[in-house]
């Protein structure tokens, strides 16, 4: 939360502040003394413990200017095959049927490898930049030219717990805060009335992890995802209450609510020199705010027929993916910072996980993504957020190019893709590359920690200077890693 | 800009770790693009070799090559940009290190970084000019053209290096938290003091407070120190009813009597076991992908909350924890303890699918909670690289590991009940030396007794069988089968997988109530048989009897009642030969090469005629060649009893007059004995219960069998940066080189068991002169008292943690601590009732006060007490309490606030939406409910229930608007304000009277006349549970003063 005349404060030592305060405040005013009271940031754990905020650069960004505000990062859940979508290896055909792979089961394969295996799909080249896209991808290879791509993704593990571990919070441990959770605690909201951090999973369940993947970690509860079932009208839990307590109805609740404030603010009046009672208090008030807004922010029913159309929200296989990619916009749009769209359920169908068969289990997935996130670009352009959203499609490993059985894929952390678009990239970019079967990155390889450091850098946020003191490390999402991939942006340094 | 210098800060310096310095300085950095910041901020107390701007070292002739210029030029460069990856202390990327001459003289893997006197020809200086992209180093920011150089200037000039001996581990040199413990009476210092307080702790708080110029404040008032007394023993908020007897107590001791008797209660073993779980990250599923439910959790859950309650001393507890099947291995009902070492997440997946890195994950988790709770030390950290920080070593990293290496986790069985326990430990011994052949114990009063005993009732239960003598006998899958003299029927010739056998009989007129199949051994099998396996084991799958009446065309089934046997191979039980599935089956594994028997009793005897036919069916389907190799069919129309198990070589001896029998013979007839009795008494015991734990012995989870102990422990290396492609020396059971309290490598004998390598490790902990694992308790329930430690750094007390607000204190405490047998109730006991800890958190609008704020705002010297916020269970469960409606029942599974739904794979859904709290086990206290790792319940997660992924040494309370909405929307909270106005209802009528009592039970004071004015206005217009709901949202209710 960022009202705008806080920027306009100077930064007050706390220690100053407390000896000039004393005498009664609202509660808008003590918000926004609090938010630049934050000089100590991760230093000073009673701070951070009530959820002090890291004081902002008047253009928003951390520690240099920003060229996105907001992101939207579509995770395709299970591994999804980079030599059958956008990795075109002619040299599988070549290859096709010998045994090249690794003799031994290598740590983390759930089988010894198999033959080499060609994609069962038909490659083409699109767009100005002529990429090579599979067929599986007709809708977003319209976008290529638009959108930069890191060709050389490695991940450190093969397995899918880590792995999402590792895309999401930089380690392949659970514990540790994802890159939603850094932001919240970096940037904070564009808003005062909508979460920061939205996580919207598959109608069909939650991915590898559960709701780790969405986990605040070490930092403050406050900046963990908030996870929402986008099938149902009212997903913010809790906004109303619920009808079977008449007694917490309307004017019983205006009123109490109303009262309740008064009564905190009694109480906080003579403990000026307490900063909790003040943010409890805020937090009351802006979930006031919040009950406000979000029905509308949720409702799909103001938007055009031909809106949900292009989404495919009248399609079966693409309605789910679609509803969340449009939620993602109205989130975006008003203000939400970051809100991240999951493609498939954890387990072995449904998802990107394609053990069995390449040609058998990629396609429906593939199909019920691929208009959907075409249409959330050519909506984001349209209404010109893109101005300062950026899309980013990511998945937590590669598949192998040696078949598993004979007609499917293992999971494979050598190399993998990910793409960028819209805001502060240099549209039909490309970088680094795996090898000539797409089994190992060799060009430029990227691990997470490059990739977060990207996108850290485009939010105004110098990684290796986002910390917080954790068991007596400065912890960062990059670890000790990280590099900006400049190569890739509109505006390299 | 320089950063603020902090110890750690200067610590880099000395060790020249300058790589570190990024991550830890918060200090804006320049934006000149031509300075290096990190180059500045590596060396504030020299000049930085970005500052000597304008200066050519190529020119700088005055200036001879000398290890004063190779210091103070070079390397500066070399540990602030280079030492990152390249040196001993952190991961000697491509193996070379440049932190002292031989390292870059040996080189890495691409040969000698430097040429002396050569720079174009030496790799290092190739490499910072980046003109080779494979080489190009620093990976991030490239060197300045000055340090480049720099350094071409002292390669040019031979390359002069003074460092010639290669750098070792941090050095042990005094730190605070590594000294003994020390008692520095404060009394002989300050003899005023001392008559101040006979309370230590107020005596050295006093000590900084009084030269500090802070105004203390006064004492809470009674109504504030109780609830602070009860939320932080009990976790609960007081009941008016306390709250009157306490106000009203005006005996001297009413303090005390407060306390101890909060101390009593078993609440407080509920309350501080939440404590220590968050500490050790306990949960009740695994986490990660398959986030399978670890049903059998609870069992630790209780055990903890026992121990506390019953005040075991904190040394004898942790060495329960670590090792009490080494300490009390007669203490079944204690083995839940092991739980402790499980606490942590397992990942299934990679435990399937990448057995090495598993291996070395799973201890290094055990690992770090172990020294990180117990020892407030990161030796974690030491994984990849000595420690950065801290005196520890990779070596002592692993040697940790290996202390592990015999453990895996799983259900862990035991018998909650001592009882049974000893008596399943002595039939256990009883068939030790009957299959041991112990003469002594053959011999002995026990044995002859039980077999004098045993002879006299066989005589009236003998029974007759008769064995069958086969008219035809069929082995359908090509073995071969012979009738012997004996009428055993034996297998030879081919050996297929799998196997059915026939036995078909024309029995005459008789009557049959049973069948007995005897297995018999032979030396011509495996093992001595009696099955073909290459063990000596066969499963039978399923055994079918049938008959054909003459003159029928057809078999009819005969039913089975139940199957006994003499002996059952685990989980393979006589049971399942009859139970109809052909996947199940009974085995006698491992006691191979002897006879066995199993009786078939028919549900109603058989009446069978002259030419009736009866059909045995003897399946073998489970493959592995677990064929039968010799075995007899046998009836009788008597009841048959385990009487009837009795081995025919057994019988042999029985027809011997007892005085003709030979020694072998007596002894044979005692094992046998001893055997059944042992047999008989399992039997009649419970089965065993299950712990999740950690142990040499455990059965995996279901969906998880690939994962089974195994005997020795594992052999564990010394990782080269953690990679477990590069394993170097093999570790040894150990701990920390930095102390050195007992031998830091433990000397166990060559055949050690297992647990005694936790056992050494519990005692290294454990020792009364290891100091950190004295102060590390004493500063862990310091900070649940105060809300903040001693340290503030509670599982960091290296040189990246904090350092004591007061060491002398800390010292005394745990020095008394130990005195006192680690007692923490008497810990929990000197500190509630301290000065210190009773003092006011308001805040009288008093300059003093403000000055005082000013000067400790984080109150660092205790001068006032914190305002501290109800934690998600304290709130929960004090909503009911004050309700009446807590269901107070302990023990016992974890209750489930959360419907499963279809599971994908082996994770179930979780549903918490939609859930029935108002059945009864929504009101037991929050600790025994079901955490669910991957899946937390939101509502506890909004109240800042922490991640049980991590540690979590204290929590971080925060505020949100989300927090905001669930407490005053949530089904759960808006259900308890119904509990409680129901609650005043039953008191109070008139609403006035309602608003008294509400404000009496949540606020433990009357209401203002403002108040109570207000107050009856909203009940006016609304309800009461709207009235409560205000109430139990306010500050005054969640803040506790």
């Amino acid at each position: 939360m960022k009202p705008s005349q806080s920027q306009s404060l100077p930064l007050v030592d706390r220690r100053q502040w407390l000896t000039h305060t004393g005498t009664s405040f609202g509660a808008l005013a003590w918000t926004s003394l609090l938010l630049s009271d934050a000089k100590a940031s991760s230093q000073d754990p009673t701070l951070a413990s009530w959820g002090g905020e890291l004081p902002l650069r008047p253009d928003g960004g951390l520690h240099h200017p920003p060229r996105v505000r907001r992101v939207i990062q579509l995770f395709m859940n299970g591994g999804a095959s980079p030599m059958d979508t956008f990795d075109y290896k002619p040299a599988l055909e070549k290859h096709h049927g010998q045994s090249l792979g690794p003799k031994d089961k290598p740590e983390g394969f759930t089988a010894p490898a198999g033959a080499v295996m060609k994609s069962p799909f038909a490659f083409q080249q699109h767009g100005e930049t002529g990429r090579w896209v599979s067929e599986v991808f007709p809708h977003q290879a319209k976008w290529v030219d638009r959108m930069a791509f890191i060709m050389s993704m490695a991940s450190k593990t093969n397995v899918h717990g880590p792995g999402s571990y590792m895309m999401n919070t930089g380690f392949t441990l659970p514990g540790f805060p994802c890159f939603g959770a850094w932001i919240s605690y970096a940037i904070g909201n564009l808003v005062d009335n909508l979460p920061t951090f939205v996580v919207l999973p598959d109608a069909r369940g939650l991915p590898y992890n559960q709701r780790a993947n969405f986990s605040s970690g070490f930092l403050p509860a406050k900046h963990q995802g908030l996870v929402l079932d986008a099938s149902i009208r009212e997903p913010i839990p809790n906004l109303q209450p619920a009808a079977a307590f008449p007694f917490a109805q309307q004017t019983a609740d205006h009123e109490g609510l109303q009262w309740l404030q008064r009564m905190n603010s009694t109480y906080s009046e003579p403990r000026t020199d307490d900063t909790q009672l003040a943010a409890r208090l805020s937090a009351y008030a802006l979930a006031a705010k919040m009950q406000l807004s979000a029905p509308e922010a949720f409702d799909l029913s103001r938007e055009t027929e031909s809106t949900l159309d292009s989404y495919g929200l009248r399609q079966p296989t693409t309605e789910d993916f679609g509803r969340r990619c449009l939620l993602a916009r109205r989130l975006i749009e008003r203000g939400v910072r970051f809100v991240q769209v999951w493609s498939g359920p954890s387990g072995a169908a449904n998802n990107w996980d394609n053990h069995g068969s390449i040609i058998g289990e990629l396609p429906p997935i593939a199909k019920s993504v691929d208009q959907p996130i075409a249409a959330l670009l050519e909506d984001l352009y349209q209404r010109g957020l893109m101005d300062d959203t950026l899309v980013v499609w990511t998945t937590e490993f590669g598949r192998t190019p040696f078949a598993q059985g004979s007609i499917g894929r293992d999971h494979n952390g050598g190399s993998f893709v990910s793409w960028f678009c819209g805001a502060g990239i240099r549209e039909g970019a490309s970088y680094g590359a795996s090898d000539e079967l797409g089994y190992q990155a060799v060009e430029g390889k990227c691990y997470c920690y490059d990739f977060h450091a990207t996108l850290l850098h485009l939010l105004g946020i110098d990684h290796k200077r986002l910390t917080f003191l954790q068991a007596g490390i400065d912890r960062r999402l990059t670890d000790v890693h990280g590099r900006v991939i400049h190569d890739i942006l509109r505006h390299p340094a | 800009m320089l950063p603020r210098i902090s110890i750690a800060t200067a610590f880099i310096l000395l060790h020249g770790l300058g790589f570190c310095l990024e991550s830890f300085s918060q200090s804006p950095q320049s934006t000149d693009g031509q300075q290096s910041a990190s180059g500045a901020e590596a060396n504030p107390n020299r000049q930085s070799p970005n500052g000597i701007a304008g200066v050519d070292p190529s020119s700088d002739n005055a200036t001879a090559p000398s290890d004063h210029w190779f210091t103070h030029q070079v390397l500066p460069i070399l540990e602030s940009r280079c030492y990152g990856c390249h040196s001993h202390a952190t991961e000697m990327s491509g193996n070379l290190a440049l932190d002292f001459a031989s390292g870059w003289k040996t080189g890495g893997d691409r040969g000698p970084a430097i040429q002396p006197g050569d720079p174009e020809a030496s790799l290092l200086l190739q490499a910072v000019l980046g003109s080779d992209a494979e080489l190009r180093m620093p990976p991030e920011e490239p060197l300045s053209s000055n340090e480049i150089a720099i350094l071409r200037k002292w390669i040019a000039d031979g390359a002069i290096d003074p460092r010639v001996t290669p750098p070792t581990v941090a050095q042990a040199a005094p730190w605070w938290s590594l000294q003994p413990l020390a008692a520095s009476p404060v009394s002989a210092q300050h003899p005023r003091l001392d008559a101040h307080s006979a309370n230590p702790i107020d005596r050295w708080i006093e000590r900084q407070l009084e030269p500090s110029g802070l105004t203390k404040t006064p004492r809470a008032d009674r109504r504030t120190l109780l609830k602070r007394w009860t939320l932080d023993l009990h976790g609960l908020l007081p009941t008016p009813e306390e709250w009157h007897q306490f106000e009203h107590d005006t005996s001297p001791d009413a303090f005390e009597k407060v306390v101890d008797r909060l101390l009593a209660s078993p609440r407080y073993g509920e309350r501080w076991a939440r404590h220590w779980f968050d500490w050790i990250h306990f949960a009740d599923s695994h986490g990660y992908e398959h986030d399978v439910m670890r049903m059998e959790a609870w069992r630790y859950r209780d055990y903890t909350i026992d121990a506390l309650n019953a005040d075991v001393g904190w040394a004898e507890w942790v060495r329960q924890q670590i090792a009490v099947d080494a300490y009390h291995p007669e203490r079944s009902d204690w083995l839940p303890a092991l739980g402790f070492l499980a606490a942590g997440p397992w990942d299934q997946s990679t435990a399937a699918t990448a057995q090495t890195t598993f291996d070395y994950q799973d201890r290094d988790d055990m690992v770090m909670q172990i020294m990180s709770v117990l020892t407030s030390t990161t030796v974690h950290c030491a994984r990849c690289h000595h420690h950065k920080f801290d005196p520890i070593s990779q070596d002592d990293y692993y040697a940790l590991q290996a202390v592990l290496a015999g453990v895996g986790r799983g259900n862990v069985p035991f018998d909650a009940d001592h009882t049974v326990h000893q008596q399943r430990e002595q039939a256990a011994d009883w068939l030790r030396r009957a299959a041991a052949r112990d003469e002594s114990f053959l011999t002995g009063t026990l044995a002859t007794d039980s077999v004098a005993q045993w002879e006299q009732h066989s005589e009236s239960r003998h029974v007759a069988w008769e064995s069958i003598q086969p008219s035809m006998l069929i082995a359908i899958d090509g073995t071969q089968l012979e009738l012997q003299t004996d009428l055993a029927v034996v297998a030879k010739g081919p050996k297929p997988e799998r196997e059915t056998n026939l036995v078909v009989a024309e029995p005459g007129v008789k009557t049959i109530s049973a069948l007995r199949l005897e297995l018999l051994r032979d030396d011509a099998l495996p093992m001595g048989g009696p099955g073909r396996c290459d063990n000596g084991n066969l499963h039978l799958s399923e055994l079918v009897i049938e008959i054909t009446r003459q003159g029928s065309p057809t078999a009819t089934p005969i039913k089975i009642a139940r199957s006994l046997s003499d002996f059952d191979q685990d989980g393979w039980t006589v049971a399942h030969a009859i139970d109809g599935d052909p996947k199940t089956a009974w085995g006698i594994h491992p006691q191979v090469g002897q006879d066995h028997t199993a009786i078939f009793a028919l549900e109603t005897p058989l009446q069978t005629q002259a030419g009736d036919r009866l059909s045995i069916h003897l399946r073998q389907l489970h493959g592995g060649f677990h064929t039968l190799g010799r075995f007899r069919c046998s009836t009788t129309d008597a009841s048959p009893s385990e009487w009837s198990l009795i081995p025919s070589s057994i019988q042999t001896i029985l027809a011997v007059e007892p005085s003709q029998r030979s020694p072998a013979q007596r002894v044979d007839l005692a094992a046998s004995v001893m055997k059944s009795r042992a047999d008989a008494v399992l039997r009649a015991l419970p089965p065993p219960n299950w712990v999740y734990a950690a142990s040499n012995n455990f059965r995996p989870l279901p969906q998880s069998e690939f994962y089974v102990p195994w005997s020795l422990p594992k052999n564990v290396f010394v990782l080269r940066r953690g990679n477990i492609e590069t394993p170097e020396a093999q570790a040894s059971p150990g701990a920390l080189s930095c102390l050195n309290h007992v031998p830091s490598r433990f000397s166990l004998p060559e055949s050690h068991r297992e647990s005694d390598r936790r056992r050494a490790l519990a005692e290294w902990i454990t020792h009364p002169e290891n100091p950190l694992f004295w102060r590390s308790i004493v500063n862990r329930v310091w900070l649940q008292h105060f809300g903040q430690g001693i340290v503030d750094t509670p599982n960091d007390f290296g040189r990246m943690g904090s350092q004591p607000s007061h060491p002398e204190l800390l010292d005394e405490l745990a020095l008394e601590f130990q005195h006192a047998q680690g007692s923490l109730k008497w810990l929990h006991r000197l500190i509630l009732l301290s000065e210190a800890y009773q003092r006011s958190a308001a805040a009288p609008s008093s300059s003093e006060f403000l000055a005082s704020v000013a000067t400790d705002p984080d109150n660092r010297k205790r001068w006032r007490g914190n305002r501290r916020r109800l934690d998600a269970e304290s709130f929960r469960d004090s909503l009911l309490h004050l309700a009446s409606t807590l269901d107070h029942e302990m023990r016992g599974p974890a209750v489930q606030w959360f419907r499963l739904g279809p599971a994908i794979q082996v994770t179930p859904s979780v549903e918490y939406a939609n859930f029935d709290w108002t059945q009864r086990t929504a009101h037991r206290r929050a600790i025994y409910r079901f955490v669910y790792r991957g899946q937390q319940d939101p509502f506890m997660e909004l109240l800042d229930f922490p991640d049980a992924a991590q540690l979590t040494p204290s929590r971080s309370l925060t505020a949100s608007p989300l927090q905001a909405l669930a407490l005053w929307n949530h089904e759960f909270v808006l259900n308890a304000c119904e509990e409680l106005a129901t609650a005043i209802r039953s008191q109070a009528s008139i609403a006035q009277q309602q608003v008294e009592m509400a404000y009496r039970l949540l606020l433990l004071r009357p209401p203002s006349h403002s108040e109570l004015e207000e107050a009856s206005a909203f009940l006016e217009r609304h309800s009461l549970p709207a009235f409560v709901r205000v109430l139990v949202n306010s500050h005054e209710f969640i803040y506790c003063e």
